[in-house]
């Protein structure tokens, strides 16, 4: 089931900020990798919150207090049933796919990673999921281990070969925010598993392409951001599996940052600390963040993740069969499955003019580095155009946006 | 107002501003980049590299046509090169402005056809910085041009 030419007028009705005009013409807004737009009743929940319930959580015991902690674990239920998780206290609020990750390997460090181990990650991994455990590893005088790709793909011959009994943690995307390419996650996992080690997995740019609950997945990690899910910005997830510690008896995952919320009790000599998910998050919570978050995925679930993963699927087919017509035109990597993004470049054109020139026309895409370094290099390009769209978007969108981007080609073309 | 750059710089303000839709403000700005001096090859190294451009952009500038410093000349010479055909286009404006005017009035003219036209909306504060950085770079190079031939004169 797919989603229908009525149902997306219906659906754009709830995003009024596709109404936009940018430089004078209509916004066809296809940067969805980068933040997917809020839509009307996300905005309605916050606004309600606001109106009705604000008080901070876990703090009162005053009624909007209560009202306020309430529908903070209700998000936080909410996110657990979200992703098919076994246990709600599995899900661990912070501020973003990039702070999940941190906070993961901050738990992995002094108690976990230690010289001479390894840390492998792919070369398709945002700089989120690459920076991170380099560092590590290079405070730890660990070895960081990156996995190569082919074309966006994985080789799983090279990737049983690459690990070894060093090899502490694998950190891997679930789909490439530069190629779209969806990794098969849980082939990585078995075969990590196999050999006794974890893996975290970034799912910045999976969660909302239906790929799997994270049961299914079987990661001992998950990480994810709200806002590209239609939440507020500043909130994210960090699922830790329940089966964590009795997997992996040698993993701690001690408390790294300290203060409210997180302790039982301090005392001037030592402090016990709150039961997880609590004892992970320190401070006053960006409860609003889960709130929105939660009817951001009320939102997704009434619309349906099958039908919008069906419908987003076939905008990016045509998209990346229409663009391989183009002369000049290479798309990066050749992944067997796609979701949600496609980059290119064309011969002779920079990518950052290609996207100005666009933006003249109304066209949101993204142009740059896209936080990969690492996969733009192996691609042997600095910068790209990448297109992400979205469950909002109509097959019109796509077809102006195809035909605005020989424009802008031609134009950019006479002048090179 | 008698700096010949601000002179020109109005008469570049009026015009571009007559072009009211971005578009063809941008394509004003590919034209400026296709129809530009070449960019000598010698020039394209680090030394010449505009730091903090997000595509890659070089500016030379001088007081002979080959944008050296060799002669007693006070005509200032400049030109720019990027590997982004819209940012050359918009370095090319600063040549446009300052080629073949006294290195005087490039040293003290007030630059503000960024602020002035559609452009500040439409380049990203990165870019604007880096304007910005090219046209320090621009008025620095003729300050000192300026100064040696005073000093050459005492």
């Amino acid at each position: 089931m797919t989603i229908t030419p009525e149902e997306i007028t219906k659906i754009r009705n709830d995003f009024p900020i596709l109404n936009e005009r940018v430089n004078s013409k209509p916004l066809i807004y296809l940067d969805n990798a980068a933040t997917l737009q809020m839509p009307l009743p996300v905005m309605q929940r916050i606004e309600k919150h606001y109106l009705h319930n604000n008080a901070n959580v876990h703090r009162g015991i005053h009624t909007l207090s209560e009202k306020s902690s309430y529908d903070f674990e209700q998000a936080r239920i909410r996110v657990q049933k979200f992703i098919g998780a076994q246990t709600e206290e599995s899900i661990v609020f912070c501020s973003g796919t990039t702070d999940a990750i941190n906070l993961a390997a901050n738990m992995l460090d002094e108690n976990y990673i230690q010289p001479g181990d390894e840390i492998i990650v792919s070369d398709l991994e945002h700089h989120s999921n690459f920076v991170p455990w380099q560092q590590l590893c290079k405070k730890n005088k660990a070895t960081f281990t990156v996995f190569n790709t082919t074309d966006g793909r994985i080789d799983f011959d090279r990737f049983k070969n690459t690990i070894n009994t060093n090899t502490k943690l694998v950190a891997i995307t679930q789909v490439s925010n530069v190629t779209g390419s969806v990794i098969p996650i849980k082939e990585i996992v078995r075969i990590a598993h196999e050999h006794n080690i974890p893996v975290l997995v970034d799912g910045a740019q999976g969660i909302r392409h239906n790929l799997g609950s994270v049961e299914e997945l079987g990661c001992d990690f998950y990480c994810f951001s709200g806002h590209k899910l239609g939440a507020l910005t500043g909130i994210g997830v960090l699922y830790i599996s329940p089966e964590i510690r009795e997997r992996f008896s040698h993993i701690e995952l001690s408390p790294t940052r300290f203060g409210g919320s997180m302790v039982d009790a301090v005392t001037t000599s030592d402090t016990t600390f709150a039961p997880q998910p609590f004892c992970y998050e320190a401070g006053t919570p960006h409860y609003v963040g889960a709130i929105s978050l939660a009817a951001a995925l009320d939102y997704i679930d009434s619309i349906g993740c099958s039908k919008i993963s069906t419908y987003e699927a076939d905008l990016l087919k045509k998209l990346e069969s229409s663009l391989k017509e183009i002369d000049g035109l290479h798309i990066l990597g050749n992944s067997q499955q796609r979701a949600g993004c496609i980059s290119f470049i064309v011969d002779n054109v920079h990518p950052l003019d290609l996207a100005t020139i666009l933006d003249k026309m109304g066209v949101a895409v993204r142009s740059g580095q896209l936080c990969a370094q690492p996969i733009l290099a192996s691609f042997r390009t600095s910068h790209v155009v990448r297109v992400s769209p979205a469950f909002y978007n109509s097959k019109e969108e796509i077809n102006i946006f195809l035909k605005y981007l020989k424009d802008a080609l031609k134009l950019l073309q006479r002048y090179r | 107002m008698s700096n010949s750059v601000e002179i020109k710089q109005q008469k570049f303000i009026e015009d571009f501003n007559s072009l009211e839709d971005a578009l063809w403000q941008n394509e004003f700005l590919l034209r400026l980049a296709g129809n530009a001096q070449s960019y000598p090859i010698k020039y394209k190294d680090e030394t010449h590299l505009l730091k903090g451009c997000q595509s890659e952009a070089w500016i030379c500038c001088g007081n002979s046509e080959d944008y050296s410093t060799q002669t007693q000349s006070d005509i200032f010479f400049m030109n720019a090169e990027s590997d982004a055909l819209i940012v050359k286009g918009m370095l090319q404006i600063i040549a446009y402005l300052t080629n073949d005017k006294k290195v005087q009035d490039v040293a003290t003219a007030h630059f503000t056809f960024l602020e002035d036209t559609d452009l500040i909306n439409q380049i990203s504060s990165d870019r604007f910085k880096g304007m910005k950085s090219a046209l320090r770079l621009v008025q620095k190079r003729a300050a000192e041009i300026a100064a040696d031939l005073d000093n050459a004169v005492l």
